[in-house]
This record gives structure tokens, sequence and C-alpha cells, in this order.
């Protein structure tokens, strides 16, 4: 139960969201975009977040593609996780979506919602930072597109009135061979330690990571280092180098157990496709 | 060969079944009633610290606020076996999620607004987060008062000016000498934090006091009987005037067996002039405001001949009771009583503590103290068998505890007051394929270990325990079945009415049995818990059949002009012994017999019976000396993983109960019984526990992160039943709803220790404890 | 527009109601007031699937919706599965104790049976995963949704 009132809008155009929002901030009160809300339910109940709007954008058309068109994965933000795992073709997207929260959860979780979570793991973003995706963001001034290594985490990258449409990424690197693990403190439906979502495209190893610092990761100097390394353990030894900010320390898992999965799972990765590469 | 039974020992398809699944079953929520307010709590976000204001103003600017209680408004400790807990904190705070106040809204979230509005200023204290803390001589006194709280049941010893609710010490022959006995000792140190019972339907209580001063509660517990007690004692209420309704519960596992929201709606009702108030928690209130599942710091020290004879035991248990004792000072009592496990030792000491820390308070869990003592325990033999290079089950099978022994107390063991506890470990040793090998590897590098353990249990029920029945006929000829059980989902008014179709010789269909409980109506029954309902209810129902059997005799003899010794009852009838087609229908007597001319004798058939536990004492405070139950159900169980070394994860592959049942009367209910414990045991073991911060704040309180073992992850369950007859139980049978808990966190403790080739002591057994424990950090 | 109480339109167990909802109100709760109390509320949080109930035919948990999304959708809870075949099924295999639970199974039972009849066990796991049972130790639930899946219940009605 949601103690405190709030107004509830569901658009059926970007503009009139914007339009919405941009009202809602001229009189100095709190909007926020949701499209699965599960998140920004949770968080009411408790508190935690208080908007004085909801504007839900799931009647937007356009939110809801999930499609290969012009040699390209499109995705729309309000599209549900298993509507995403099921029509986007994309194995890899499909297997970390699904070990995303539950089944029934995922009903009702989308891709726009779990990228912009206020949890440090959203990883459906994995396989996006993968492929180099691009992410088509919804601003006043009309739709622009950003590589998403510009813009995520969008916590520290969107501006205000800016917003995540879509995200396409390129049809052909969908079927690349890719590895998947997540690591929890037991039951598999967990909040991972640490994910890890990797593929193999073009003699490179691309590795992306989940759990392990505040925001999801793309490990770029690390995919290099590992082509180049006479000894994978080099680069285990000296991992931390590549992090951006701390290793999570919480109830999920102690940093150092989760330094030590991390380092195994990257080992794993450099044991089995080195050779290939 | 010949079944002696027509009823009891047969799969009776539950009679909740039906209505279960389609969803149509009304819990305690599940009814609106026009004009009821409700009530939502404040609570604290401190753990320990003293309350210097309160400010309500706020609240009360919410529209629809009927009331705003605080602890002011009824200044006085309450509590199961010591008073020590003021329904709304008072002057201080204990722990984090404590109630402060109640606001009694038209709305739930009106009541919720205002609740959130409520400004409480703290004086933060220091926190006292584990029991051995809570021993150190220096630390701070939780409860100041500690002397003056009135101690509400004989045997709760607690030690003013320290933070010790209940001592229980059990002193049984020469330690000493057992020590001087003993070849090899080992002696090691455990550990666990309080965690939740989380059952489904969260805690949530109606109460409306009438006009002419009626209570009316209407509550989700397992001891409808005991709110009315408790409400009559602490809020000089007459018992008569009270009436608790229970409707359908959503589970309990020991949770609702004690009183908290019926307290505060009952606050609630007064403060609004008795109108209709309902409180119901969240999740979140369920795991941290509620009571929750007790933890633990146990030391225990094991002395054995060379040839593995155990000589001697000592124990000591610090169990977190949290900020109030509740049950928990029932459970350091039961824990003490049976510490030693099913072994016989000659010489044993116990020094069992319920302490109180800044914790959520503890009340009792499914099995009530013994999944905890058997994690010890069990863990202890384990690490003995390894010390002298042993078979871990033949150790056990060695000292396995017998008739002729006796108990910790001092309790003499006969062949129908223990089963067979050999039986059981012989029984699990070939469920497990114990000898196919305790530990094998995969060919993928994994490992596969098999762990048991032990386990007795007996119930530590009041001594004056006790449960009613109630038959009353229909002119069908169909029988009514009151008694105040509560099905929890245990199938318990399944098994009563399968005891009462024996006994009538009348099928299944013509029992109607009443599952909700109403107080005014049901017979007194103490409450449904530790295992005792199919004993103490089941005695009851047989006693109330042979009453109105008797009656029907006797009516029956006068309709078929004979004795009543020359007549039976059975197939709704009441015939000749020799020759049963002369009979006459049970609907015909049922109220009252009809001659052919009008004349009628007879009356009402109503059958009453009841039972109460006989020759329980109160256990002698310096050595424990005492019988503390009726019995000691036994069993062994045991559990194979597949641990991943690289990793430190693991599956659990099995996991095997046997259980002597004494007489089992519903299989498939008590196979499902056993398998439910067996997940709780399992899931309890291997992952649940409350994470608290530094500050004693409890950070997973709801199922995201309150882990629980899910679906995809249960083992290959395998169960068996012994049958050793209870001489005095209802065809035999022995209390067996709690058991199937008791040794699970023991035999996984075991398995995964053989697996990681490290000794695990603590809980959960989550990877990264085994990981650290192998790293020696533990 | 203001926070007031807006109305709904939307279709439940077959019928269109017109419901008077908070724009903050959760679904699970509507629903609950309405008198259709098979959906439970175990935690509100999106987290146990006692409240599951259906969304033009896919499981969605109430408690994870606003009632004001609800608006035109076509809702299935316990109390409109008129078709026996779960709740039997359920029965056979005794996969219930307490019972609180059981609504939100069996309807995301139904849903798993509607969209996959022949769901192997990895499918069948992965949608069961998303309730949780405190009683049963799961087994029976497992059983019962086999039961359905081999007896092949649902085969004919899928296209």
């Amino acid at each position: 139960m949601i103690s405190f009132d709030l107004q509830y809008f569901q658009p059926n155009t970007i503009e009139d969201a914007i339009n919405i929002y941009e009202q809602f901030i001229s009189e100095n009160k709190k909007p926020i975009y949701a499209s699965g809300g599960t998140e920004i339910i949770s968080r009411a109940r408790r508190n935690e977040v208080q908007p004085d709007a909801i504007i839900d954008l799931k009647n937007i058309p356009g939110f809801h593609k999930c499609e290969h068109k012009a040699g390209k994965l499109q995705i729309g933000s309000a599209v549900t996780l298993n509507h995403a795992a099921t029509h986007s073709n994309f194995p890899l997207l499909k297997t970390v979506i699904q070990s995303i929260a539950t089944q029934t959860a995922r009903n009702k979780i989308t891709i726009g919602g779990n990228l912009a979570s206020s949890l440090p793991y959203r990883e459906a973003v994995l396989p996006l930072l993968l492929t180099d995706s691009t992410i088509v963001l919804a601003t006043p001034k009309g739709a622009i597109t950003k590589n998403i290594h510009d813009v995520f985490p969008f916590n520290e990258h969107l501006k205000e009135l800016e917003l995540m449409m879509e995200v396409h990424l390129d049809s052909k690197l969908i079927k690349h061979p890719h590895f998947w693990i997540k690591k929890t403190k037991q039951s598999q439906i967990n909040y991972p330690i640490v994910s890890v979502a990797a593929m193999h495209i073009d003699n490179e190893i691309r590795i992306a990571t989940s759990g392990l610092t505040a925001n999801p990761l793309r490990m770029k100097q690390l995919e290099k280092d590992i082509l180049q390394a006479v000894e994978i353990e080099d680069c285990l030894d000296q991992i931390e180098s590549y992090l951006p900010s701390p290793i999570i320390d919480d109830m999920i898992a102690q940093s150092d157990y989760r330094l030590f999965l991390f380092k195994q799972i990257i080992k794993d990765i450099a044991i089995n496709w080195k050779g290939a590469s | 060969m010949k079944q002696p039974f027509t009823y009891i020992g047969k799969d009776i398809k539950r009679i909740d079944l039906a209505e279960k699944a389609q969803g149509k079953v009304r819990y305690t929520d599940d009814t609106n009633i026009a004009g009821m307010l409700h009530a939502k709590l404040h609570t604290s976000t401190e753990a320990h610290a003293n309350i210097t204001e309160i400010d309500i103003s706020k609240a009360w600017e919410i529209a629809g606020v009927h009331a705003i209680i605080t602890g002011e408004d009824f200044p006085f400790p309450v509590g199961p076996m010591l008073a020590d807990r003021p329904p709304l904190a008072i002057e201080k705070t204990r722990y984090y999620g404590e109630p402060i106040a109640i606001v009694v809204a038209d709305t739930e979230q009106q009541a919720k607004r205002a609740a959130e509005q409520i400004q409480v200023t703290y004086e933060p204290l220091p926190i006292i987060q584990s029991p051995r803390e809570a021993m150190k001589k220096d630390a701070i006194t939780i409860h100041e008062n500690l002397g003056s709280y009135k101690v509400q049941v004989e045997g709760v010893h607690a030690v003013p000016g320290t933070n010790i609710a209940n001592h229980t010490k059990i002193r049984k022959g020469d330690i000493e000498q057992g020590w001087q006995q003993s070849e090899v000792m080992v002696e090691s140190s455990f550990s666990f934090s309080p965690a939740d019972h989380a059952a489904l339907e969260p805690r949530v209580a109606r109460v409306e006091i009438l006009p002419n001063g009626k209570v009316m509660v209407t509550t989700s517990t397992q001891g409808p009987f005991y709110v009315k007690k408790l409400l009559s004692e602490f809020f000089q209420i007459d018992a008569g005037n009270i009436m608790v309704h229970t409707p359908f519960v959503g589970g309990a596992f020991g949770g609702k067996g004690t009183v908290q929201l019926e307290f505060l709606a009952y606050l609630a009702s007064r403060a609004t002039g008795g109108k209709l108030v309902r409180i119901a928690n969240s999740r979140e209130e369920d795991m941290v405001t509620s009571p929750v599942h007790i933890g633990l710091e146990a030391t225990v020290k094991l002395g054995a001949r060379s040839d593995g004879t155990l000589t001697a035991a000592h124990y000591e248990f610090l169990f977190d009771g949290g900020a109030y004792s509740d049950m928990g000072a029932g459970m350091s009592k039961a824990a003490a009583v049976d510490c030693t496990g099913p072994y016989k030792l000659e010489h044993v000491s116990c020094d069992s503590y319920c302490m109180y820390t800044n914790h959520p308070y503890a009340t009792s869990f499914r099995g009530f103290g013994h999944p905890e003592l058997t994690f010890v325990m069990e863990r202890m033999m384990d690490l003995l068998a390894k010390k002298l290079n042993l078979d871990p089950i033949q150790l056990r099978l060695n000292n396995l505890i017998k008739p002729g022994d006796t108990t910790p107390t001092q309790v003499h063991l006969n062949a129908s007051n223990i089963g067979d506890v050999r039986a059981c470990l012989q029984q699990v040793k070939k469920s497990i394929q114990w000898d196919e090998g305790q530990r094998t590897k995969t060919t993928d590098g994994k490992i596969r270990t098999k762990g048991v353990a032990a386990f007795w249990k007996t119930s530590s029920t009041p001594s004056n325990a006790t449960a009613g029945v109630l038959l009353t006929f229909n002119t069908d000829g169909s029988v009514n079945l009151n008694c105040a059980a509560v099905e929890i989902g245990q199938g318990t008014k399944t098994v009563l009415a399968q005891i009462l179709a024996e006994k009538l010789q009348l099928d299944m269909n013509k029992i109607h049995v009443t599952i909700e409980v109403n107080t005014m109506y049901d017979p007194h029954q103490w409450k449904t818990v530790a295992s005792s309902t199919t004993y103490l209810a089941g005695r009851a129902v047989i006693a109330a059949a042979d009453d109105a059997i008797r009656q029907l005799l006797q009516i029956g003899s006068v309709a078929l002009k004979c004795l009543p010794d020359d007549l039976a009852v059975g197939n709704g009838r009441i015939y000749l012994r020799d020759s049963p087609e002369y009979f006459i229908p049970i609907k015909d007597v049922a109220t009252g017999y009809k001659y052919p001319n009008g004349n009628t004798v007879g009356g009402l058939i109503i059958g009453k019976g009841s039972h109460v536990v006989r020759h329980l004492t109160p256990i002698d405070p310096e050595t424990g000396f005492g019988k503390p139950g009726p019995q000691w159900t036994v069993g062994a169980q045991a559990v194979e993983v597949e641990y991943d070394p690289t990793d430190c994860t693991y599956r659990i592959l099995q996991a095997a109960t046997a259980l002597d049942a004494g007489k089992v009367i519903n299989p498939i209910a008590a196979r499902s019984q056993m398998r439910g414990g067996m997940y709780l045991g399992l899931s309890w073991a291997s992952r649940e526990t409350f994470v608290f911060d530094d500050q004693g704040k409890v950070l997973n309180p709801q199922f995201r992160t309150y882990d629980t073992l899910r679906l995809s992850e249960i083992p290959t369950y395998k169960v068996d039943f012994i049958e050793t007859p209870l001489i005095d139980g209802p065809y035999g049978a022995r209390g067996i709803g709690e058991y199937g808990v008791i040794g699970m966190a023991g035999a996984l403790a075991n398995s995964l220790s053989h697996a990681a080739d490290a000794e695990l002591t603590e809980l959960p057994l989550i990877p990264e404890l085994i990981w650290k424990t192998i790293k020696g950090e533990v | 527009m203001n926070h007031l109480p807006q109305t709904i339109q939307v279709q439940i167990n077959g019928q269109v109601k017109t419901l008077m909802v908070r724009q903050a109100e959760l679904f699970l709760d509507t629903l609950r007031n309405a008198g259709l109390t098979g959906a439970k509320p175990g935690c509100k949080n999106g987290d146990c699937g006692s409240c599951t109930i259906l969304v033009d035919h896919i499981p969605i948990q109430a408690c994870q919706l606003f009632s004001m999304e609800v608006m035109d959708k076509n809702i299935m809870t316990i109390e409109g599965l008129i078709d026996q075949t779960v709740q039997k099924a359920f029965e056979e295999k005794w996969a219930l104790q307490c019972g609180y639970c059981t609504p939100g199974y069996i309807l995301n039972a139904y849903a798993l049976l509607q969209h996959h009849p022949n769901a192997d066990e990895e499918t069948m796991k992965q949608w069961l995963d998303s309730n949780i049972c405190r009683c049963t130790g799961y087994q029976e639930i497992i059983d019962a949704v086999t039961l359905l899946i081999d007896r092949n219940e649902y085969h004919e009605h899928h296209s």
C-alpha cells in the first residue's frame, strides 16, 4: 500500500509524456517516469521515493517494439523482460534476462525499468554493453541517438528531461558465442554476488559484469589484456585495477568473496576462449 | 494379512483440499466488514535507545484518524512466561521494529500515512548484538527492572542485574567422574543468528468490544484459548467475556503460538470506544516487529572412551532471545532437558540461558529448541567420529538411548515412552545408500557426500496441557466434531476425523469437522503446538466417541429390546453383535428414539471427552530433575549434497527421514508433514537468517533478500516410518508435526563438512561461509 | 487532473466492473476491497507470488500493479477460474497444506499450461519458482503440475 497520494498518467505520445513531466517540474513537484513500475511501487510503499506523478510510458506505441529491422535489433524501453527474451532472438539476452527476478515478475519488469533501476545490478544491460548498442533518447528537442557507453549508467549521464525510448544493436552480433554466469548468495533467484556476461566476437573477447561494483561494467581494458597476457594470473593479480570503484561489501557478500568469484570466472573465460581467439 | 483398522493408517483425503484448491477458504483478513477501522503501527528505527519524545501532532492532521495510542496508555508489561514486554515501548526501545505507537483510522491508507508522521526522538544506548556480549559482566542491562517482572510460568529463572531471562541447569551423574572416564574429548563452539518463520499469511487480528463488555477477537493464531487467557490476565477481563474466533490459518510454524497483535488490537479498540479495529502486519512487520526464530551461541565438550562410548558431556547454550523473553525462555529450557540428543550419557551438565539482546524477540519455532540443539549435538558427534576414526553412523549406533536408560532430567525410559531410534538410524542409512560411500567424486570434479543426524524431542508442554472434544449428531445420523485444535496446514482436523471414523466405524463423509475455532463453542484446548494435538485432541476424540457410543448403546438397547452389551456401533447403525441384520440407524436415536406410538426416549446424544497430560513435573532448578513431557518421538535424517570445491557452492541431492511415529494415522498426510518439515529445516540451515547492521537494524526484512529454498532447488525426499506404539497414544500414535525439521541442519552441516573438509560450525551454510571456514577465517 | 480517486473500468472474471480507486492504489487492494480475496497478500513486494492473477492471460502479481494500469484489461482471479482441471490436480496430489499460497500457484500453473501445454521440466520449474510455499516442501506442487503436463490436459486449448 502506498500511503501518499499521487497522480497517475498514461500518455499516448512521448510529447505528452514530456509535457506532463515539464509541467510538474515547473510546479516544483516530482514526476517520475515508469514503464513496469515494479521498483517504484516497492520503494514508494516504503516511502523511499514519493513522486507527485507517475507517468506510465507503456501506452506509447514505439515503446513496445521488439524487432529486427534494417540490420538492427530494436527494443523499446517498455518491453517486458519476458517479451524481450522471447522475441529478440538474442540468445545471450534471453539467458541473462531469465536469471533476473522470477518468471512472473519478468512479465512486469521492463528493459527500460531494469536499466534505470536504483540497484547496482541492472543485468539486462550486460548484453547491450557487449554489443556496443545505441540508445535512442527522448528529449524535449526530439529523439537523439547515443552510444550506450556514453549514456549508461543513466543516473550519471542522462539529463533531467532525457529518457530512454529504445535500444538498438547490430543484428549480426547476436548469434556469436556467449558465456553467462551468475553467482548468488544461495538461491539462484537472489541478486547476484557477481555475474559475468561475455561474447566472442571477431577474435575479441568482450566482458561485462554486474554486482561487483556500484554499476554494471564493460571491461574493455581487461578484454585486451587477457588476450595479450602470457599468464592469465598476471591479469588476475591486478584485477582490482580494472575497476573504477570499490568492490561492493554488503549483506549479499563480502568484497573478498566477490573478488574471489570474479577472478575465478575471468580465469574460466580466459582458459576456455583464449585459445580460440 | 488382515488389516485391523478401517480408517487408521489409510490415505484418507484431507477434508479441506477442495475448498483450499479453489481459493474459497477465508483466512482472518479475507473478511471486509463495513465500519471496521484500521490500525497501523509506528515502529522503532533504533535497536536500543531511550525514547525522549513522541510527537504525534502531525499524525492527528491526517484525515480519518480516530485514535493514537502510545506506551503511556498501557504501561504494563505482558508476556507468556515472564511478563517483561510492554505492548508498546515505554521510555526505551529494545529492538529495531518495536511497536511504539498505534494509529487507528477509517482506512488502512490513512492509518499508515498518519503512523508515518509520528516523530520519535531517541537517545541511543549501547547495542547488544549477541548473547555472549549480553553475558559479559560489564554489559549494559537491557531490562533494568528484571527483578520486578511477574513470572507467569513456574520454572523461569531470570537473574536480575544481568541479561539472563532464564537459566536452566542440568546436573546428571558426576561430571568430574565422567571426564575421568573419558579417553578422548572434543570441544567446539557453534552459532547462528535469529531467522524467521515467514509463514505466508502475515499475522493479523481484529478486536471489537461490545457494549455489554464482551471482547470479540478474530485472529490468526495457534492458540485461540491462549489469546483468551492472556487477554484476561493482562487486561483484567473476565475470561467468559472474551470470545476468540480463529478462521483458517495461513501457516504458522510456531510463530503464531504467542500473543502480540491481539493485545494491540484490543488497546486500539478500547481507545475508540470499542469499535471494531483490524491490525494487519506488513511482511516487514511480520518479520521484524513480530517475534522471530531464535538464535544461538553454544559451546559443547564431549568425552568418550576410545571405543566411542560416550562418557560425559557439558553444554553451554546461550540463546539469542532478543529484546523480550516470550517463548524463548521456554525453548532454552526445552533444549536443556533434551541436550544430549538420543544418546545414553550418565554424566551430563548443561547451562542453558535465554539471553536478552537488542534483536527482535524470539518465540517458538517448529521444533522448539530442538533443530537448534540437534545441529550442535550432531556436529559434535561427527567431530568425535572423526577424532576416533569411526564411521559416524556406527558411533551413533554405539551410543543410542533405549528403554532402561534415563534422560538428562533423569526420566526413566521404557518401551512405550521412547521410540526406536536404532531402527530409524538403520532405515535412514539404507535410504541414503550410506554403504555406497559417504564421500565420492564425480567425473566433473564435484564431491558427493552424505551426513546424518539422529534426534529426539519431548513436548515440553505445561503440566496441565489439555484438549477437549464435543460430538453432536445430525438428523441424518452424521456427526459434528468440535475441537479447538487449529488447522494450520498440518491436516490435524482430518486426522481427528479419522480417529472418530475409526471409533464409530462411520464413513468419513458422515463426519463434519468445524475447521474454524471459536472459543465460545469449542471446548478448551491449550494450543496447537509441540506436536501434541494428535495425542491430546486425539485422546479427547476417543473419549468423546466412547461417551457417545455408551449413550447410543443405551438408547439402542431400549429400541432393540436387549442389553447395551449385546450391541455395537458401526456403519451408522446400532446393531446386535451376533446378528448385525438387527439394527437401528443412528439417525433414529441421535435426537431421541421415537416409539411407533409417538413416545420418545433418550433426548440428544452429545459426546464429550477430554484429555490432559499426566505426571509432568516442573524441573528442579539446581539439577533439572523432573519430567518435561509424556514421551519422546525419535528419528534419524540424512542429507546428500553435491559440492563444487571450486567455488564452495552445492546442491542438495537427497534428504531422508526415518521417524518412529508410533502409529501413522494418515500416511500421505504424515509424509507431506515430514517433507514440509525437511524443507523448512533445509531452507533454514542453508540460507535463512536475518542480517543485522552494526546498529542492530535488520537489513533483509523481505523475501527479496530473506532467502528461502525455492521449488527448483528441492532434493529428492525420502520418508519412512517406524511404528513403536505409544501405549497411551491414540491407536499408538506419537506426535510427529515438528519432527521433519529437527535433524536437517545437523545432517546438512555434517555432509558439507565432509565435502569441504572443513568443520562448519555456523548457520546458514552459504557458500561464502564454507569458503571462509576453509580459509580459516571463521 | 488532480489526485482524487478515479473511476476505472476493468473486466474481472468475465464481468465488466466500474471501480473507484485512489490513483496510488495497488490492484491487490482494489481486488480484495471488492470482495475478491483469493489473491493473497504475502509480501506486497513482488517476491512471493501469492497474489498472482492473470492480466490478459499473463500471470502478474497484483501487488505490482497500479489499479490505474489495469483499465480496460481482462483480469482473471482464482474466483474466475471455472475450469477446475488445475484445482483437481492440486487436490489429487495434495499440493497444499495451509492453502494460503495455493490460489497464486494455481493461476500461475494454469497460465503455464495455457502457454506451454507440453512444458519441459526446466520451463515448468522456471515458472513455478515465482511462488513461495512454506508448508509443502514443493514436491507435491511439482507432482500436480507434472501430472497435468503428462495428461496433456491443455493441449487442445492451445493453438
